[in-house]
């Protein structure tokens, strides 16, 4: 889930909201933060877009440095250049025309008069994506206007009249329960409500009339070139979206959007009567009204990617909200580039390579994960208790409970199940979305753990100085990462003394919190020997052999039952044919019906069982009639169809032609078969170099769960041998029983022998003894190949 | 692909109006077709022939359904000559909007750039259509002086005042016939002008086509465009990269290239780090760190680390595709390590990496060597192991790897493929990161040069190249700037 | 001095019944290049008729919230006339553009080629009007009269008129028949006749000034207020004419006579007066180097030997006041004064009122200064 563009000062450059009324038009009501640079027509030609001096030739000549509002229109732009140039900013100047230039109408290098126009989109845009760009600054919003009906107003009046009541400036109780009648009036149209207020006095029908027909909270965005379009996503799915769906919530509760406006329109008029400097103003601003704090905490969280929480102080009291874009605690490879975002993220594969169908089944994922909280357990406990709701407790209890070293499993138990494996999980997911944990695989004393690749050591002056004040007396950071990374060991190695071990546990911790190291885990594929190769394929054409004599033993004197069968294998051979092609076995290049409809017995045969002579009759039937129905179906007519003696006399001896002709390759086959050279079973498959073996190389299963076919003879071929170890074993009953147990855990290991579980976990998932896992893997290790990386 | 391109003016009279369209009703309905225009250009003139703040500049925007994105560059030339004193005219262009990857929090994997749709190159276009026509316009007032230049859907000779009089069918059918007759791209000069809707649609058809167009729009000028891919900036070149070419630059260079790029391209081998080429080429670093990153750009080379067998290469999870033999991974791998004579390697993996047969009859010859292929020789390498380490491992196992294999390009293979990473050897001495964090020492404050080195960011590869040092003699003298003996780590990552 | 007695009483009265501040949208509209934007520009920001040339047609809507005296927003939508933009505002932007209007100004443009069309639009923007603020009042002006010879000026006009008013009751009717009004508002407001008032106007004369004076006479709230206050004054000082400007615009807000001065045969000498003081102005700021919009006199005076004598003064915050009188110095000077006297009584001009300052004292003050101005007389 890495995303690959997130929000930064540079490419998030302000938030403003602009409403629209019937009566005073579109109003720009508030920007944030109070200076929105004036994105320079082709800054993307310099160091943040290479190569990119497009239309140089292009460029048209009057590129106005500055566009007044004011209605002096077009006629009087030059004017202001010069006093302009050093403007604070925060002091309101004045034009040769005698207009006022306040500082807080020009936003991003536009009047906002100008702005607020093209900011309220059509009603065409009600609740979808609008955005404008101009030149390279992008306006994206999600625009929300008043229902057809003009009335913001959800129904529940009463206790909302009542709320409005209390009087804080003249008119908003006016406004609060004006509204409130027009909220009675369900669907009644607009205009029908204006002229019934206007019928009772003045003032009301003034503030009645002043209703808010759309907001739109606007994001003011820099892209890159390349990465408009990620960077608007991001955006608009993860903040603009919501966040204005909270104010939508308020908007129609209290009033909540109006009337903050209204509030903060009358300071600006204020302000810009007795020139108020800007940040003078501004302070006021976001003192007084919660809706303007809210835009400052936005802008000052996302754009720092932090998690932006609003409070809106509404007519109904404190709504709180909070928006983030979640960012991926981890990345499963090093990232392209390595001053990039991503870079100091945690690396670990160990989400990324969750089995498919174990994703679903959560036990996996509460076997294999454990959480680590990204700060003080007392700090977050306090959180916790900061708001309680009914969760609280348990979740006080969970955190309590949580250790780096615990799977969520064993957490659940360790709670003395007083949480249940749900509430564990959900709670979890709860911490990590909201950034105060991170899950990774439990931290394990004997498991080795490298640095970071990807940890960004440009942090390390800082890191530094906090390990050293977290741990002093202990190595400083640099030298104990180096020693880390000499060469990876377990990490109990690295612990002086047993003393140390829970210190030492707990710096593991916070390095991996920091990103600094990462566990090095080993993953595996069987690797079948020449030897089992040869081994199984001997065995399989022998197996073809005995099943095809059978078959002619049947065809000699063919009965109508069976004439299926018989004729099934002339015919099958063609489609089988192309079936060993797909089923890909390509030992012998088959051209015999009869090994390949056995060697198709093997595709269909469960991988599982390990013994291997099998009964063949049986089975043989099976790819007879399923791979040449369409024969043994016109054959069937056919003897039905035949009726004349001569007919019948002359199928006879085509059928006798055919099954001759098969016995006699079948013969050859048979000779070819003897002459080879028996398979030995040597202690070291590895290592046998017979003759008969030169020229077949070994081969890797890519996921020994998933074999079929041949493959999952191999597999039970690798069982057997460690059986006969078993049974070769030479005296000592212990020994004896310690290969047996090599040898009945391999099939319950080899499902880990894909190349993508670490073996490191098995302890876990098979809830055993780690230092038994890795006996019982170190036992079988000759049978397959490792690969070690996070 | 341009969905429609169109022409819109602002008429002192009638106010914002399609003047030409391409296809015809892309836009506004037009009589005789009755496909639907792409959207409600009510809804979005605004943004066509925009207030006056936001003219003369590149304005893009949505339209509500978020299925076109409309590209436009609203000219407004101020002279007193014309009614109301300006001429504002827009070339614009409709194309596929990006479409927002809705709900899902994750899905956005999808890396900058990739986008089928990308808009980006279409900027240039409607810059330059603004920009010609501009000139155009205030030389010879090619736009202003178009006698049929009138809003399309302007049905009866309303507001037909002054200079906009004369019947719409007669223009239209003017355009048609031009349209018909440009389809053979003869260099006009035959007659006077192009109507504009018939240059429109020749635009569109061109760049969509064939991505480039070159069109004389009357005898003196000519309208030249070219649909540039965009690509993200590229990474910064560093003196200790090693550039490795991806396409045959003896093929592709020619004399019209940058002098300075066709020297330095001439010593990318894949083993000379920067500063050697660039010493090599005689150029200045700065000067072959900028031609190689416009290569990069270009996607033509790519960076690699020094090789040294005494460097250190780890697998990453890249490295599972490679066992699987993705794209035949495995075979390309063993055409460009096999060192001599060891076509066996190639056979033997062939057959190793099969998850079931394949060509497995064919393999048979080749040297017995245990291990199966290239696979073991990749997934051994290891952190803390270094190549010249690994190289032993497999000599005393008795795999002869270097009879089979080129290890630098078989270790190189596996960077570039993914399969493996370099473990950098980074250099850290406490006392330095402690006076930087207290802001005491300012990097090369007069010290030892190599003392910036210390501070953890840079890697040996840097100190040797920069310094032009071995990587001992670099240890060497570091461990001499030291004063205390513990003060100096050496981190791998 | 019973004068400034009852003033004081009906300033009581008044002040008692002040309005706070008023908002009004007003729908600036009419073909394109009709003049709507030219006449804005000069009424309210110090456009000299000929800057007008340089002005750029409007597009869509252009807004400004125009503050006239402390207590009145004028929410001015100057509409572009442009057939694209009408078209737009009487549909997709219709409930927009027409709803809570205060007033329409529509612009025709006497020399307009082709008036049925025009006619056409009007009709349809007065029917949406009547749709959506049935309250609103509707000025007409018929601009442009400069290129029309003065001497038929007066029957074009009123041709003009004639027509307009028979197009108006067309659409008002049709807006009947369609509206049946269920809310049946309109028979409580005995049916809808707009009530409309009709203006020859040019921006080369005083005639742009005597329409807009009355547009936003009616708008201006307090009017009563500022009558009486005005008439006490004028009635203290003994004034032959006094006339209260705003600010900027130079419009006549209001104006008192004495019986003298209402046998001034000059019926337009007030927009004169206002379009002579805006030139005024823009001499002294031409020769003074100061911006157009800076207050470029505070005071002005006049003095006719023996005919009259005038002066013209900064007022309040956002008024300045002229009083015209009989000639002699001492009635000038005690004029001057108790003008500035009088200031405390207009402040409600300058913004909504706080808490109207106990009255009775203010005439006790004005007296003061009439008794002492007896006082010199009688030495005279």
């Amino acid at each position: 889930m890495a995303l690959s563009v997130l929000p930064s000062p540079d490419n998030f450059v302000g938030v403003a909201l602009v409403i629209n009324r019937s009566r005073d038009g579109p109003r720009f009501v508030f920007h944030y933060p109070p200076h929105v640079a004036a994105a320079a027509a082709q800054s993307l030609g310099s160091q943040a877009d290479h190569g990119d001096d497009m239309d140089d030739d292009d460029d048209l000549a009057p590129r106005r440095n500055s566009r007044m509002a004011s209605f002096e229109g077009s006629s009087s732009h030059a004017e202001h250049g010069a006093d302009l140039g050093n403007w604070n900013h925060d002091d309101h100047l004045v034009t040769d025309s005698g207009s006022q230039i306040v500082p807080w109408e020009r936003v991003a290098g536009f009047p906002t008069k100008d702005l607020e126009n093209i900011l309220t989109p059509a009603r065409a845009y009600h609740k979808r994506l609008f955005q404008v760009s101009l030149d390279p600054l992008y306006c994206v919003s999600y625009p929300i206007y008043v229902p057809e009906n003009g009335v913001w107003r959800k129904k529940k009046r009463e206790q909302q009249r009542t709320s409005g009541v209390k009087d804080d400036d003249g008119s908003a109780q006016v406004e609060t329960d004006g509204a409130a009648k027009s909220g009675d009036k369900g669907a009644s149209d607009a205009d029908r409500l204006d002229r019934r207020d206007a019928a009772k006095g003045a003032e009301e029908a003034e503030d009645k009339k002043s209703n808010m027909t759309m907001f739109n909270l606007v994001f003011f965005l820099h892209p890159n070139k390349h990465e408009v379009r990620d960077l608007v996503d991001v955006m608009f799915v993860h903040i603009i979206k919501k966040i204005n769906k909270a104010y939508k919530y308020c908007q129609q509760r209290s009033d909540f959007v109006w009337k903050e406006s209204k509030k903060i329109l009358a300071l600006k008029d204020k302000g810009r009567e007795d020139k108020r400097k800007m940040s003078l103003l501004w302070d006021e601003i976001l003192a007084t009204s919660s809706l303007a704090a809210s835009m400052q905490d936005i802008y000052e969280a996302v754009s720092q990617n932090k998690i932006a929480a609003l409070q809106l102080e509404t007519a109904e009291g404190m709504v709180t909200h909070s928006v983030q874009i979640p960012v991926p605690f981890h990345v499963s490879d090093l990232p392209p580039d390595p001053e990039g975002d991503q870079s100091g993220l945690w690396m670990t594969t160990a989400n990324s390579f969750i089995p498919d169908d174990d994703i679903e089944e959560p036990e996996y994922l509460d076997k294999n994960f454990a959480l680590l909280l990204l700060a003080d357990e007392k700090k977050i406990v306090a959180e916790l208790q900061g708001d309680p709701d009914g969760a609280t407790v348990s979740m006080v209890e969970f955190v309590r409970h949580c250790k780096p070293t615990l799977s969520f499993h064993q957490v659940g138990q360790q709670s003395s199940n007083v949480l249940t494996p749900a509430q564990v999980r959900k709670y979890a997911e709860h911490f990590i979305y909201w950034r105060r944990a991170i899950a990774i695989p439990p931290l394990h004393a004997r498991d080795m753990y490298i640095v970071n690749p990807n940890c960004d050591m440009r942090k390390l002056q800082q890191a530094s100085a906090r390990w050293a004040r977290q741990f002093p007396l202990l190595p400083a950071l640099p030298n104990f990462l180096a020693e880390l990374s000499v060469a990876p060991r377990p990490y109990k190695l690295h612990c002086p003394s047993k003393a140390h071990r829970h210190v030492y546990m707990q710096m593991l911790a916070w390095l991996m919190r920091g990103g600094w190291v990462t566990q090095l885990c080993t993953f595996a594929y069987v690797v079948v020997w020449p030897e089992i190769i040869y081994e199984v394929e001997y065995a399989l054409e022998a197996e073809e052999l005995t099943s095809a004599k059978r078959a002619q033993g049947v065809a000699r004197e063919p009965s109508p039952s069976d004439t299926d069968t018989t004729l099934a294998s002339p015919g099958s051979s063609i489609s089988a044919l192309a079936d060993t092609a797909t089923a890909g076995f390509g030992f012998l290049s088959l051209l015999d019906d009869a090994s390949n409809m056995s060697s198709s017995v093997a595709t269909l045969r469960p991988n599982t069982s390990s013994d291997r002579d099998t009964p063949i009759a049986s089975p043989l039937r099976r790819p007879g009639d399923s791979l040449s129905r369409g024969t043994s179906h016109d054959s069937s007519v056919s003897a039905a169809s035949l009726s004349t003696p001569a007919e019948q006399a002359a199928e006879k001896a085509r059928l006798e032609r055919i099954a001759d002709k098969a016995a006699r390759d079948l013969a050859e086959r048979a000779m070819a078969h003897a002459r080879k050279a028996a398979p030995v079973r040597t202690a070291h498959p590895s290592v046998n170099s017979a003759r008969h073996l030169v020229g077949i190389s070994p081969r890797i299963i890519l996921d020994a769960k998933k074999a079929t076919g041949k493959e999952s003879r191999y597999l039970s071929a690798i069982g057997q041998r460690l059986r006969d170890r078993a049974a070769a074993a030479p005296g000592a009953a212990s020994k004896d029983a310690w290969e047996g147990r090599v040898a009945e855990t391999w099939p319950l290991f080899w499902k880990y022998f894909n190349g993508r579980s670490a073996l490191e976990r098995i302890a876990l998932q098979e809830e055993m003894k780690r230092k038994d896992v890795w006996n019982l893997l170190t036992a079988m290790s000759e049978f397959f190949i490792c690969v070690r990386h996070w | 692909m341009i969905q429609g391109i169109f022409y819109a003016r602002f008429f002192p009279r009638q106010g914002t109006r399609i003047v030409a369209q391409s296809p015809p009703g892309c836009i506004v309905p037009v009589p005789g077709v009755d496909k639907p225009c792409l959207f409600d250009f009510g809804v979005l003139q605004e943004y066509i022939i925009p207030r006056q703040a936001f003219r003369n500049r590149y304005i893009t925007v949505n339209e509500p359904s978020g299925k076109y994105s409309v590209l436009g560059f609203p000219v407004s030339i101020n002279d007193s000559k014309y009614d109301r004193n300006e001429f504002i005219f827009n070339f614009g262009l409709v194309v596929e909007a990006a479409a927002v990857r809705d709900g899902g929090t994750d899905g956005h994997d999808a890396g900058p750039g990739g986008d089928d749709n990308d808009q980006v190159p279409y900027e240039r276009v409607v810059r330059r259509l603004a920009a010609t026509f501009a000139e155009m316009e205030k030389q010879t007032g090619f736009l202003s002086q178009d006698q049929s230049a009138r809003p399309v859907d302007d049905s009866d000779g309303s507001g037909g005042s002054d200079s906009e009089t004369q019947s719409p069918s007669k223009a239209r059918a003017a355009a048609a016939a031009a349209v018909r007759n440009d389809h053979l791209h003869n260099p006009v000069g035959s007659y006077r002008r192009r109507p504009i809707e018939s240059l429109l649609e020749i635009i569109k058809e061109d760049l969509n086509n064939y991505g480039e167009c070159m069109i004389p729009v009357d005898d003196a000028n000519t309208l030249n465009m070219k649909l540039f891919p965009h690509h993200a900036t590229p990474p910064i070149v560093r003196g200790w990269h090693v550039p490795v070419a991806k396409v045959k630059f003896a093929d592709v260079v020619d004399p019209t290239w940058d002098l300075t790029l066709q020297r330095v391209v001439a010593h990318v081998d894949g083993v000379a780090d920067v500063r050697r080429i660039a010493q090599r080429a005689d150029v200045s670093l700065d000067l072959a760190k900028l031609a190689l990153r416009h290569l990069l750009y270009y996607d033509t080379v790519l960076l690699l680390d020094i090789f040294l067998f005494g460097a250190c290469y780890a697998p990453r999870p890249g490295i599972h595709d490679f066992v699987a033999n993705v794209g035949g991974m495995v075979d390309e791998c063993a055409n460009y390590v096999c060192a001599g004579g060891a076509v066996a390697v190639s056979a033997k993996s062939t057959g190793a990496d099969d998850g079931g047969g394949g060509a497995e009859g064919s393999s048979g010859q080749g040297a017995s060597g245990n291990g199966a292929g290239e696979e073991v020789l990749m997934t051994t390498f290891c952190v803390g192991k270094t190549v010249a380490e690994w190289l032993k491992l497999h000599m005393d196992a008795g795999l002869d790897v270097l009879r089979f294999v080129d290890v630098r390009r078989l270790v190189q293979f596996g960077v570039i493929k993914g399969c493996l990473y370099r473990v950098h050897k980074h250099v850290v001495s406490k006392q330095y990161l402690a006076a930087l964090a207290t802001g005491q020492a300012r990097p090369v404050a007069g010290g030892d040069p190599l003392q910036r080195y210390t501070d953890g960011c840079h890697t040996f590869d840097q100190i040797m190249t920069e310094q032009g040092l071995t990587d001992a003699e670099a240890m060497e003298k570091l461990k001499r700037l030291s004063a205390s003996a513990g003060d100096l780590g050496v981190i791998y990552k | 001095m019973p004068s400034s007695t009852d003033a004081s009483i009906n300033q009581a009265a008044a002040q008692a019944q002040l309005k706070k501040v008023k908002k009004q949208k007003v729908l600036l509209m009419g073909k394109s290049g009709s003049g709507k934007s030219s006449m804005r520009s000069i009424i309210f920001s110090n456009y000299l008729a000929r800057d007008t040339r340089r002005l750029g047609a409007t597009i869509d809507i252009d807004l400004s919230h125009v503050k006239f005296l402390g207590n009145l927003t004028l929410n001015l939508w100057d509409c572009g006339g442009q057939e694209a933009f009408m078209e737009n505002y009487l549909s997709q932007q219709r409930a927009h553009v027409f709803s809570n209007v205060g007033v329409l100004i529509y612009v025709f443009d006497i020399e307009s080629r082709d008036v049925e069309r025009d006619l056409a639009t009007y009709v349809n923007i007065i029917s949406a009007l009547g749709q959506y603020s049935r309250e609103a009042k509707v000025f007409v002006l018929i601009h442009k009269m400069d290129l029309i010879q003065s001497t038929n000026r007066e029957a074009i006009f009123n041709q003009r008129v004639a027509v307009v008013r028979r197009k108006t009751a067309e659409a008002v009717a049709i807006l009947h028949k369609h509206q049946p009004s269920p809310s049946s508002l309109s028979e409580s407001e005995g049916g809808i006749d707009l009530d409309m008032h009709l203006f020859a106007t040019s921006i080369w004369d005083q005639s742009l000034y005597k329409a807009w004076a009355s547009i936003i006479h009616d708008l201006v709230p307090n009017l009563g207020v500022i009558e009486t206050q005005l008439a006490s004054l004028g009635v203290a000082i003994d004034a032959d004419e006094i006339l209260l400007f705003e600010r900027t615009s130079f419009l006549v807000v209001s104006r008192w006579s004495s019986h003298e001065g209402d046998r001034n045969p000059y019926g337009d000498r007030f927009e004169r007066m206002s379009n002579i003081l805006k030139s005024w102005k823009h001499t002294c700021s031409k020769f003074t180097g100061t911006p157009r919009n800076a207050e470029q006199f505070t005071e002005f005076e006049y003095k006719m030997g023996p005919t009259f004598s005038m002066f013209v003064t900064k007022f309040t915050a956002n008024t300045y006041i002229l009083v015209a009188m009989p000639p002699g110095e001492a009635r000038f000077n005690s004029a001057k004064l108790n003008v500035a006297a009088a200031r405390p009584w207009f402040k409600f001009l300058d913004g909504p009122p706080v808490s109207a300052g106990p009255p009775g004292q203010i005439p006790a003050g004005l007296g003061g200064y009439s008794n002492e101005m007896g006082g010199m007389a009688a030495e005279a």
